[in-house]
């Protein structure tokens, strides 16, 4: 039996597959095979880990996510990989964690599936092996782009044909199985993908949820580079400004109200429209905060400082 | 541990051959690599460990072995090595005879410039 290919997709792609193949006979292995043509039963992420937390009474199962610069991975950990799950419970949050896993699929009705990942092993690491990861998924991002635009002009789609162009067996029967399973596949969308991922790694532009101590050494080299930017933004002060205070005002609010737990979207709500902002303004501000990772969204409705 | 006639593994501090005997500690790391494309897997000798690693068998020798693994884990996992050598298929895939191994590094920099050329390319 050979071993599964650890495949590098961004999570953007992953999370946008609904197709499976089950494997039919006892222990053949289950793929699920993305839009661009992965047909993934493994799959190596390096990402920020974001939140952990436990699923169940006995602690046994936790659910993750780690984020890259796509989209986020959910990640579930059980009593079967004991070690990961309490690698999870020991990371503090967040972190850059490079994940070696399985992928699992959740079916709550036909024709809908939610993909996650059952990991194998994970480590933290730097953010120099994130940035590897970004290019290296880029490359194979790409790759099979390319290869889905192959398949595309080809009158009859069959694997054998698409191995001869020089793409994997894997990767042929992929791009087939989902070039009759999704239909048109919207290619820009990941040209786009990789585009905005490359942008992660351009020097001054290094905005994901980072981790703040190594941000700061990283803003120290990038003062040079970010320098233009605030002239063009200049112009903007004013409304900057003012956003800039309301985002303070209710990260304020927040870290004052979150529990262990976070806190809710509504409460949140609530007590900034008492010191005096409107709903939009909030919404607008929340968002913002988000973006720049200073909060995230653990359970829908619930927000948390990281 | 491997036993100090014929250099066999060791198992449960007794060798298949020799019986009980005291061995001699040996450092060899067994690894999986992956490129996306596929997976090899191969272990390296004493001697290509302790350059792997930068650690020497004496040295390792006073860490517990969860702390080397540990080690071991931290200063491999998600790196890119090179690997020189024979490749042996079996039903199993395929193992590296390795003779030689080295942990490479790619430039961020150049790759992304490059990246972003091609993709725009693609446009």
């Amino acid at each position: 039996m050979k071993r599964e290919n650890a495949w590098r997709v961004f999570a953007g792609e992953f999370n946008d597959s609904t197709v499976e193949i089950k494997g039919k006979e006892e222990m053949a292995p289950s793929y699920v095979i993305t839009p661009l043509g992965a047909k993934v039963n493994r799959l190596f992420i390096v990402g920020v880990l974001t939140d952990v937390e436990n699923v169940s009474e006995g602690g046994d199962l936790v659910r993750a996510h780690i984020s890259d610069p796509t989209g986020v991975f959910t990640v579930y950990s059980g009593q079967y990989q004991q070690g990961v799950t309490n690698a999870l419970s020991d990371i503090a949050v967040p972190a850059f964690v490079a994940v070696v896993g399985k992928v699992r699929t959740y079916s709550p009705e036909e024709g809908s599936i939610y993909v996650s990942v059952r990991p194998e092993k994970i480590m933290e690491v730097s953010a120099e092996i994130r940035d590897k990861w970004i290019i290296e998924t880029c490359k194979n991002t790409k790759d099979r782009i390319e290869a889905v635009f192959e398949a595309m002009k080809m009158e009859e789609k069959n694997a054998f044909e698409l191995h001869k162009l020089g793409y994997s067996k894997e990767l042929s029967e992929g791009i087939v199985a989902a070039l009759s399973n999704y239909g048109e596949i919207d290619l820009n969308r990941y040209v786009t993908l990789i585009q905005e991922s490359l942008q992660y790694l351009v020097p001054g532009n290094k905005e994901l949820p980072d981790l703040e101590s190594k941000e700061k050494t990283k803003n120290k080299k990038e003062e040079i580079v970010e320098e233009p930017k605030e002239v063009e933004t200049e112009k903007e002060e004013e409304p900057d400004d003012k956003s800039a205070e309301i985002e303070d005002t209710v990260l304020k609010t927040i870290k004052d109200i979150e529990g262990e737990d976070g806190a809710s979207w509504d409460d949140i709500t609530k007590k900034c429209e008492k010191a005096g902002l409107n709903k939009d303004n909030i919404e607008e501000a929340l968002n913002s905060l988000m973006d720049k990772g200073l909060i995230y969204e653990p359970v829908l409705g619930t927000i948390k400082t990281t | 541990m491997r036993c100090p006639e014929c250099n066999r593994v060791l198992i449960n501090e007794e060798c298949s051959i020799h019986g009980k005997v005291k061995g001699n500690p040996d450092l060899r790391v067994k690894l999986i690599v992956d490129d996306g494309t596929g997976a090899v897997d191969s272990v390296l000798n004493k001697q290509l460990s302790e350059k792997i690693l930068g650690i020497k068998l004496e040295d390792s020798k006073k860490m517990s072995s969860e702390d080397l693994l540990d080690e071991i884990n931290t200063k491999l996992f998600s790196r890119r090595i090179v690997l020189k050598g024979n490749a042996l298929g079996d039903e199993f895939g395929t193992t590296v005879i390795t003779k030689d191994a080295e942990l490479t590094d790619i430039d961020i920099e150049k790759e992304t410039e490059k990246l972003s050329k091609e993709i725009e390319e693609i446009l």
